[in-house]
């Protein structure tokens, strides 16, 4: 089966003045497979959301993106042309709920504002946004609808953005975060719903979280990012029970866990490296336990087994 | 926002801005009613009478009579209608012309961003009335010229203000959102930055309604604006500047017109900034 997006060598620079500030992207490579999910992880700062902002088109105009971004039958995408896929073959769904919806308009208003972009007729739109909020698992669809904002929790709200998002039937779904602002409980039936979502409706998905446990739970392959690049990627079961890569088994290994009632949780010392255009050799080195003189040159994917890992040591 | 102006029980919140209100309705009645509840309609309107010239208040012609024997306060009755005219166009005009230029360049940002604040920067280097009297110079003098100086130089202050709140509103993740969710600029731009900037509008329009009033009497005081024979308060004072110590009624009159109606505009905008802002209302 072929991909539904590919992306190859993304790159995103920053630049003030025609001078280079950062390079928070330095060649991501990923791809999705029509009605899959690839998880994305990583700490802050990684790139993560950055990579989402590319393929929506959205980012800002001090950005400069190199690389391809191919999405189904259009192949590789120009600016206007992902406007013109923005909210309706792709669409994203964000972590805030609370600050997604204008305080000052009803979900209805809002929804309807999405909605009328779709060719529906008018008398159409008003039983569409009730059988969407319905399909999201919300009760008492008529009084969401002329809510404001503040009178519904966030979990209702995140579920109303999960509906926004829906309207337009699209093949492939951003979820940035989409259960870091919600309570751990609330955040497990999103992801539930998520899942159940994607069954009946066959989109696609790209997952991003710094939750490994939230990715584990949806995604079909996962990709880990580290400072602006893939350093471990392959299907979620591999990935998560043989991780090959330091930072994998770093982020692993910090996932505090019920079962386990004795001992530490690891963490990773030290930060996301912040300026990344000087950056020689595996960017990770600084911080990693297994550091050896090789790690002064850049290390590329390599396939082991199922899954492909960028690091000198694994293997 | 229509539930909050239901209650216009803050245009009275105190004597001061209930007495504001007052002359405001005064004079908005003056204007709409100006022909019927004149005491000389005809004289309101500018028929001479040069029998009557130069008589001092009295019982017949409560405020006095000018140098064409015209009733004064009948004069200053027609005069409310122009001016509150003058006051409506220029600043809706500048209004409207400023917010679509605001919004453009506060959504859009870049070059149109920069061009549009460097045009306004231009006018703005100016004193608005210098600007407007070098206007009207070259457009010649009358009420419209007068009125097209008044928007030139308007318009500026309302681009930068709607700029500033229109970049604040862009950069709401409800505005991103929509992008993401697929909602074309034109009606992120007209739904969700407008009416988050309504507010500020109006208290800039209410504001600057009395000093819009304020400066198009300046231009007729000094002959580039209203021309006579018609009613218009700057021109009074003018007729009656060099009579000021013989016939001291006619410009003092005139020129209390002018000082309520701006003062009683100032006074309700500063009540509906507070109204609407009560961050910076005051103690």
């Amino acid at each position: 089966m072929s991909a539904l997006l590919k992306i190859t060598n993304l790159e995103v620079d920053f630049q003030i003045k025609g001078i280079v500030v950062n390079s928070p992207l330095r060649g991501m490579n990923l791809e999705i497979k029509a009605g899959k999910t690839l998880g994305i992880v990583g700490e802050t700062g990684c790139g993560k959301t950055l990579t989402a902002t590319a393929v929506m088109g959205l980012l800002p105009s001090s950005a400069v993106q190199r690389g391809l971004i191919e999405f189904a039958e259009h192949g590789a995408l120009k600016s206007d042309e992902m406007a013109s896929l923005r909210g309706s073959e792709i669409t994203m769904i964000f972590q805030n709920p609370q600050s997604a919806f204008n305080p000052i308009f009803t979900v209805g208003a809002q929804l309807k504002m999405v909605a009328q972009r779709r060719n529906i007729a008018r008398a159409e739109i008003g039983s569409l946004l009730i059988q969407r909020l319905e399909s999201v698992g919300l009760k008492d669809t008529k009084r969401i609808l002329a809510c404001y904002p503040h009178q519904l929790s966030g979990g209702m709200l995140q579920r109303c953005m999960i509906a926004m998002a829906l309207i337009s039937s699209p093949k492939l779904l951003i979820a940035d975060e989409p259960t870091t602002a919600l309570d751990a409980t609330i955040g497990d039936q999103v992801l539930s719903l998520i899942v159940s979502l994607q069954k009946s409706e066959g989109f696609a998905m790209l997952f991003i979280s710094h939750d490994v446990s939230a990715v584990a739970k949806v995604s079909d392959e996962i990709a880990v990012v580290y400072a602006g690049r893939i350093v471990e990627t392959g299907p979620t079961r591999d990935v998560i029970n043989s991780p090959q890569h330091p930072y994998t088994r770093g982020l692993l290994g910090a996932i505090p866990s019920a079962d386990k009632t004795r001992g530490k949780l690891v963490a990773i010392p030290g930060n996301v490296p912040s300026d990344l255009t000087s950056l020689v050799g595996c960017a990770f080195a600084d911080r990693c336990s297994q550091r050896v003189d090789k790690c002064a040159q850049e290390p590329v994917l390599k396939l082991l087994k199922n899954q492909s890992v960028a690091c000198w040591e694994a293997g | 926002m229509k539930s909050k102006l239901k209650g216009l029980s803050f245009l009275f919140k105190d004597k001061l801005t209930g007495a504001a209100s007052v002359m405001m309705f005064i004079f908005i009645f003056a204007a709409i009613f100006g022909p019927w509840i004149a005491p000389n309609a005809k004289e309101g309107a500018g028929t001479a009478n040069v029998d009557n010239s130069y008589i001092g208040p009295g019982w017949h012609h409560l405020l006095g009579t000018d140098e064409l024997g015209r009733d004064l306060l009948s004069r200053i009755i027609f005069g409310a209608r122009p001016a509150l005219l003058i006051a409506l166009a220029v600043v809706g005009f500048a209004a409207i012309i400023g917010t679509l230029l605001g919004l453009i360049a506060g959504y859009r940002g870049g070059w149109i961003d920069s061009l549009i604040m460097r045009v306004s920067e231009l006018f703005l280097s100016f004193p608005p009335l210098l600007l407007s009297l070098v206007a009207v110079t070259f457009l010649g003098p009358g009420l419209v010229n007068a009125l097209i100086a008044l928007i030139i130089s308007w318009w500026p202050w309302y681009a930068r203000l709607i700029r500033v709140e229109a970049s604040i509103v862009k950069s709401k993740p409800y505005v991103e959102i929509s992008a993401a969710m697929g909602v074309p600029d034109r009606v992120i731009i007209l739904r969700h930055i407008l009416r988050n900037v309504t507010t500020p509008l109006i208290v800039q329009i209410a504001a600057d309604l009395g000093t819009v009033i304020l400066a198009a009497g300046s231009l007729a005081f000094i002959g580039l604006g209203a021309q006579p024979p018609s009613a218009d308060w700057g021109l009074m004072v003018a007729q009656g500047r060099n009579l000021i110590f013989d016939q001291w009624w006619i410009s003092t009159f005139s020129g209390l017109a002018i000082f309520l109606a701006v003062l009683s505009f100032n006074i309700i905008g500063d009540a509906l900034r507070d109204h609407f802002d009560p961050r910076i209302a005051r103690q």
